[in-house]
């Protein structure tokens, strides 16, 4: 047989393929494939897998320590929220299990070079040894050593003056723009030696805030929670969260806080509204009087832009609806209104007695102290320190950081030579700014210990549990204390070798002394100190989101109160900003404008990207908002770039119109940085902050600025 | 060089000018190649579209090349179908035009959509109540009727004709012609009308939402109706241009004065019911909507002005050149009016697509602008560098206008 | 869903606990207010007068849940969908080809193009939420009242062999993320339920309620120039945003 194949075959054989292979599966299948493959691109992220568990902490990344829910996939946090029931998170904190895979995590020491893009790794050994030799040579006389503290009052920040206290020159004091900043202040008038203070917010019927964040959570006061109860009064230029919430609000203009305070003394004190028994016990009356005098409403409301009955319906509110309590607030971002202005403003709870009184002032026993009595290094404010004076600053940003400008700590380098060095889990913020930074492990990767925050009416204590390991190249900062003591010759007694065994010092003299409460987060049920045997079994229910308190103290230390602050007359010297009138043509105040959950941590979640970037919600950092009247007269139209120019610099702006901006005034968003977000960007670039260059009194919170074409 | 592939009996210029002339827009269409990869490998986020223009230049330039492209069923429809015989002179070049645009507008989508590959969805996963479902469906399926239509013109090129079974396969074609023609008229009537559908059926855009007549809103009729009316312009005015550069006269001009005829009377029929549509949209729909209709053009560059240009400029003055007997007769008067009617279907397309999405419904979402990125302009050129090349192309090697031959002889 | 704009401070913490509970990625740094995925966002508003009377008002916005969707018809393959069950308008992200087609008919600018491929910085993979798969480059999303929070609590259900389910068991993200507590969630065709009667109160009100698309998403406040918010009857603000 033979075959005889002509093209009429191999048309149909084609033909007949091509029929059967669309009726066949494959040509089906493979489109089918083609839209899995669609779906299921490599490079499109997998959720984890694993055993799911529930695991408790508290958080860290800011003061106030919520308790905190965790929901775990094979052990990993994958979900945060709040512990106690009725409670939430702020968009930070909810975030925080994002923070271990920041992209700036520090991953290792780095030196840090200005200008140049990347820092170059170094050993933690060398870093030792450089900061053991500034320790040397500023012992030899070259300058001072000073320890910037971003969270005081933690066991950590007891080692450092421990550690410091053989160096005559050393001081450790905290870093600028830290919530309760104010209170030193207070601490001033009231002569605080053996006792520190707390604001009972929660027991306050009518509270009087200038500028304090009230509303977003500041001083642990729920404010949502209290609406029913608290009457809320506040004084602040800008049209903040607080200030839209508040019952009644003064929009006073930046810089005049301390003249409104000073009016509704007058009007106390006019009207006779003052606790007579109370101020008997008061120094520095006579010059207070004095200064008062020159304060009458209806020149403090020209300087302030209010109308005097304002002034007097809120002296008069604060007189009857006691308790009343008058808070002096750092602005996040802002810092705080300076020693005058916060002597003004608390001064006036003395006028009301408000102090050693429920829903006041009250003083509380600090905590005890971690380790031995031996002598420590003083504490200074960072504003009493000589400019140009400090041959090595070392910040321990390892559990949180300041919003502050640079300049601040850079005007006191000593021009002979200065070395810092950052202690940090990332690479911005402070230690961005530092020539060298060393990682510590971050939130939910260590223990982190939540001491009793600035507003707190008692004495207390939290722990945040590591939920991750801590990863490798992280050091722990109480251990790199230990290796500078070793390379410096300093004397570091006691048994404690890290940070953990120092806060378990602490714990077990807690658990001697024997008094005080733990509360368990869950279902807010207390149990007695002195009902634990061990002081394990303290830590344990530490561990597990409780917290400690002190027994509220009833017995007051007999105390002389400086009404003035020991300042005198100095009480009344406004900022000139608040009182030259007219000012050059063309001149605005710059005030900076920044939430307060996100302003205490260098690094944030790039989530948080819905609210800084991918939604106009909080702006991004840099963004100038002005009044478009003041725009008008400016001649400046929105979304245009301008340069805002002040006396620190210029720097290119998004311009922002908002008529609830105050007129003359010109609000920058203060937001986490680009490389806060996770953006690799070169460390140490200038900010917005760089622009606001601190007054006399160091402050930042208003600052004289003009506004540029291009 | 290539005399042997070009048709007897007429001029075409010499290769190396032709090179030349097709050097530039080469240049263009790579461009755009390199620009659509950028699009297709690292996604959208090359264009400056976004959330709120989630249809930025690429839709508008679909709408406008097939309302533009719709000369070529509407010839295919008179020749055809209404025995307008005097349209043959045009009816290859408008197949042509008509194919390009399809075809450029075909491309300009599967580079638009997010994900390309799953292109198919709309057949596997229908969503019959979509106007967009009938326009995929529509333009998938004429673009093949145009495939076909356009295949026997390129099988009467002077080398492909020597093969008989070309010639005989290009017969059968032929007779084919009038049912291809009625299919794309079917095809082309709904489609064009399902363009202006998906903007009259957004309930959710009081700008763009209309009344209508059972399931299609005004947008549907106004859409087919403006289409068919430049349609006819757009194969004037290409064919004069190619007459002008290619300098060989290419038809008669009665031919001219027909297409004009045609568009003015539909035009100004186009305009009538516009202006009532209007009416009615900015009376009655649009506050129902619970918007004030001023607000549609409260944001420069939207202002009122454009809807004065769209309706009398670039509507009812073309339409009245077209309609006067004497302008017709002149050239210069059919070109003017040809472009200006061209520019009036594409500001009512870019008006739709923008201007649409512009104006805020949310009244604490502000007024947004759109500017297209780098990416997204040499897309658009490269539909247009693509369009002019395969244009040339054909007409140097194909026989897009019969009569040609004979008008050299004067 | 009833949202109180009179509680609401604008914190933004809806919009994260959204972000994380959906696995929704962080921003490029080349994103943009209008290129960003926010399946809730909060716009601020204002009563348009000057300082010191200019006050705010935070719209927290995610879809609407229409009852009339207007995306629902316009989507050619069948990738937008409404449950029966709960009237929950759901996105079915691997059928959607990306044609936008569905966000130009959304007034209320719920819906979000994936303009990037999805991306979290190195090892932020191991914090996504596992009930919720990550969608593709290209495609259309938006917010569907946390499903996979709802298919859980459907599940603790049936494994207690209950047909429905306990209302406290199901609670989108962004209702538990409240720190305000403004945001009240339930089953609106329940009269008896707490959300039922919020919606029907007096100082309620939805969204371009004119157009017809009947939301399921109530917003109430007591002051009155927050309630003529929802109409867009006139135009009250202008930002000069090209880009490009």
């Amino acid at each position: 047989m033979k075959f005889n194949v002509t093209r009429r075959d191999v048309l149909r054989f084609a033909g007949g393929a091509a029929i059967g292979t669309a009726l066949s599966p494959m040509p089906w299948n493979l489109t089918d494939d083609l839209a899995i493959w669609t779906q299921n691109w490599s490079w499109i992220p997998k959720p984890p897998k694993g055993e799911r568990a529930t695991r408790t902490t508290v958080c860290a990344l800011c003061p106030a320590g919520c308790p905190v829910e965790a929901r775990c996939i094979g052990g990993l946090p994958v979900a945060l929220r709040a512990a106690n029931d009725g409670a939430a998170l702020c968009p930070l904190g909810m975030t925080g299990h994002h923070l271990p895979h920041h992209p700036n995590r520090l991953t290792g020491a780095v030196g840090i070079t200005r200008g140049e893009r990347r820092p170059a790794a170094v050993t933690t050994d060398m870093v030792v040894r450089e900061t053991a030799r500034a320790i040397r040579s500023a012992r030899a006389g070259a300058g001072s050593v000073v320890v910037l503290d971003t969270r005081p009052g933690r066991s950590g920040s007891w080692a450092w003056r421990r550690l410091l206290a053989g160096i005559d020159s050393a001081v450790v004091a905290a870093a600028p723009g830290l919530e309760g900043a104010s209170l030193a202040s207070l601490d001033t008038m009231l002569d605080a030696r053996s006792q520190s203070f707390g604001l009972d917010l929660r027991n306050a019927r009518t509270i009087l805030s200038f500028g304090a964040p009230v509303a977003e959570g500041w001083g642990q006061l729920d404010l949502a929670a209290a609406r029913e109860s608290v009457r809320l009064v506040q004084v602040e230029p800008m049209r903040s969260r607080t200030a839209e919430s508040a019952d009644r609000w003064l929009p006073a203009r930046p810089g005049t806080e301390a003249a409104v305070a000073l009016a509704i003394a007058n009007v106390l004190l006019a009207e006779g509204l003052v606790d007579t028994t109370a101020l008997s016990g008061t120094d520095e009356f006579d010059s207070y009087l004095s200064v008062i005098a020159g304060f009458s409403p209806d020149r403090a409301a020209a300087i302030a832009g209010l109308a005097p009955d304002e002034i007097f319906a809120t002296a008069r509110e604060l007189a009857s609806s006691g308790p009343s309590i008058v808070v002096a607030g750092e602005q996040p971002g802002g810092g705080p209104l300076g020693r005058p202005a916060e002597t003004a403003i608390f001064g006036l709870n003395l006028l009301l007695g408000n102090v050693d009184r429920e829903g006041g002032i009250v003083g509380r026993t600090p905590l005890p102290a971690p380790g031995d009595d031996a002598p420590l290094t003083p504490l200074a404010r960072l504003d009493e320190i000589p400019d140009h004076s400090v041959a090595l600053v070392i910040i321990d940003a390892s559990a949180g950081d300041g919003v502050y400008p640079w300049s601040l700590v850079a005007r006191k380098l000593s021009p002979k030579g200065s070395l810092v060095v950052a202690l940090s889990p990332f690479l911005s913020g402070s230690a961005a700014r530092a020539n060298f930074a060393v990682p510590t492990p971050p939130y939910l990767e260590t223990i982190h210990e939540l001491p009793t925050s600035f507003a707190e009416p008692v004495a207390s204590i939290a722990l945040s549990a590591p939920l991750l390991p801590t990863r490798s190249g992280a050091v722990d900062p109480v251990a790199f204390m230990r290796s500078i003591a070793r390379a410096a010759g300093l004397d570091l007694a006691g048994e404690w070798a890290t940070t953990e065994s120092l806060i378990r010092e602490r714990v077990a003299r807690i658990h001697r002394a024997g008094s005080g409460t733990v509360t368990s987060p869950a279902d807010g049920s207390a149990t007695l100190v002195a009902e634990l045997s061990t002081s394990d079994e303290l830590w344990d229910a530490l561990l597990a989101g409780g917290r400690w308190s002190a027994a509220p103290s009833n017995t007051m230390p007999p105390r002389t109160m400086r009404i003035t602050g020991g300042l005198g007359t100095a009480l009344g010297e406004l900022p000139t900003r608040a009182t030259a009138t007219p000012r050059p043509t063309g001149t605005l105040t710059l005030v900076p404008r920044a939430t307060r959950d996100t302003s205490a941590s260098a690094a944030v979640s790039p989530v948080l990207t819905k609210l800084y970037q991918e939604s106009g919600l909080r702006g991004s950092t840099g963004t100038a908002v002005l009044n478009p009247r003041t725009a008008a007269s400016l001649g400046f139209a929105a979304g245009r770039n301008v340069r805002l120019l002040t006396a620190a610099g210029a720097m290119r702006v998004a311009l922002m119109l908002d008529e609830g901006v105050m007129p003359g005034v010109v609000e920058i968003v203060v937001a986490p940085e680009r490389s806060a977000l996770g953006e690799k960007t070169a460390p140490g670039a200038r900010t917005v902050l760089d622009l606001l260059t601190p007054g006399n009194e160091q402050t930042w919170s208003a600052v004289d600025a003009q506004l540029l074409e291009g | 060089m290539d005399s042997s592939l070009i048709l007897r009996g007429v001029r075409r210029c010499s290769t190396k000018r032709f090179l030349a002339w097709l050097a530039p827009w080469a240049v263009m269409a790579g461009i755009g190649v390199f620009a659509i990869g950028l699009c297709l490998v690292k996604g959208l986020n090359q264009t400056n579209m976004d959330n709120r223009f989630a249809f930025g230049l690429w839709i508008f330039l679909d709408l406008a090349v097939i309302a533009l492209g719709a000369g070529a069923f509407f010839t295919g429809f008179l020749l055809y179908i209404l025995r307008r015989d005097e349209l043959r002179a045009v009816i290859n070049s408008a197949v042509v035009l008509g194919f390009i645009c399809y075809s450029g507008a075909v491309l300009v989508l599967a580079v638009d959509v997010g994900q390309p590959l799953r292109a198919w969805f709309t057949f596997w996963h229908p969503n019959v109540h979509s106007m967009l479902t009938e326009v995929t469906f529509c333009i998938t399926v004429y673009l093949t009727v145009l495939a076909i239509e356009y295949l026997p013109i390129v099988l009467k090129n002077r080398q492909l004709r020597k093969v008989p079974s070309f010639l005989v396969f290009e017969g059968e074609l032929h007779k084919l012609m009038p049912v291809l023609a009625a299919v794309g008229t079917f095809l082309s009537f709904f489609h064009q009308g399902s363009l202006g559908g998906l903007y009259g059926v957004l309930q959710g855009r009081p700008f763009a939402f209309r009344d209508g007549f059972a399931i299609w809103p005004t947008t549907f009729f106004l859409f087919i109706l403006s289409a068919i009316a430049t349609g006819p312009a757009f194969v004037l005015l290409t064919t004069s241009i190619v007459s002008k550069i290619s300098g060989a006269r290419l038809v008669r001009h009665g031919v001219y004065e027909l297409l004009a005829k045609i568009s003015g009377w539909l035009l100004i029929i186009y305009v009538g019911l516009k202006s009532v549509d209007t009416i009615v949209w900015l009376n009655q729909t649009a506050p129902r909507s619970g918007i004030n209709p001023s607000q549609f053009y409260a944001w420069q560059p939207f202002g009122t002005w454009v809807l004065i240009v769209e309706i009398v400029l670039l509507g009812l003055v073309p339409a009245l050149i077209f309609m006067s007997p004497a302008r017709r007769r002149s050239l210069p008067w059919l070109l003017t009016g040809s472009v200006l009617a061209c520019l009036g279907v594409a500001l009512n397309r870019l008006v739709m697509t923008i201007q649409t999405l512009a104006v805020p419904t949310l009244k604490f979402e502000p007024f947004m602008t759109y500017w297209p990125s780098w990416q997204e302009v040499a897309t658009f050129l490269f539909v247009i560098a693509y369009g002019v090349i395969l244009y040339s192309l054909s007409f140097r090697y194909l026989r897009l206008f019969p009569q040609e031959r004979e008008m050299q002889k004067y | 869903m009833v949202i109180d704009l009179d509680r609401c401070n604008g914190c933004g913490a809806c919009a994260t606990a959204c972000a994380v509970e959906n696995n929704v990625p962080p921003a490029r740094p080349s994103a943009n207010e209008r290129t960003g995925l926010t399946w809730q966002r909060v716009y601020r508003a204002s009563n348009g007068r000057q300082f010191p009377e200019n006050r705010s008002v935070y719209f927290p916005v995610s879809c609407q849940q229409c009852e009339h969707p207007p995306c629902v018809s316009v989507c050619p393959q069948n990738a937008v969908d409404v449950s029966p069950e709960t009237g929950v308008v759901s996105q079915i992200p691997v059928r959607c080809l990306g044609c936008r087609y569905c966000m130009t008919a959304c007034p209320y600018h719920a819906r979000y193009f994936n303009w990037f491929d999805p991306k979290w910085p190195d090892g932020m993979e191991t914090t996504l939420n596992p009930d919720v798969s990550v969608r593709m480059r290209g495609v259309v999303e938006k917010c569907n009242f946390c499903h996979s929070r709802w298919q859980a609590a459907k599940a603790k259900a049936a494994a207690a062999g209950k047909r429905d389910l306990d209302p406290a068991d199901y609670v989108p993200a962004c209702v538990e993320a409240c720190p305000e507590k403004a945001i009240v969630f339930g089953n609106l065709d329940d009269p008896r339920s707490g959300v039922a009667k919020s919606a029907k109160s007096a100082n309620a009100f939805r969204l371009l309620e004119k157009l017809g698309t009947e939301p399921k998403v109530f917003y109430r406040s007591d002051r009155a120039w927050v309630r003529r918010l929802a109409d867009a009857d006139v135009a009250v603000q202008e930002k000069e945003a090209t880009r490009g």
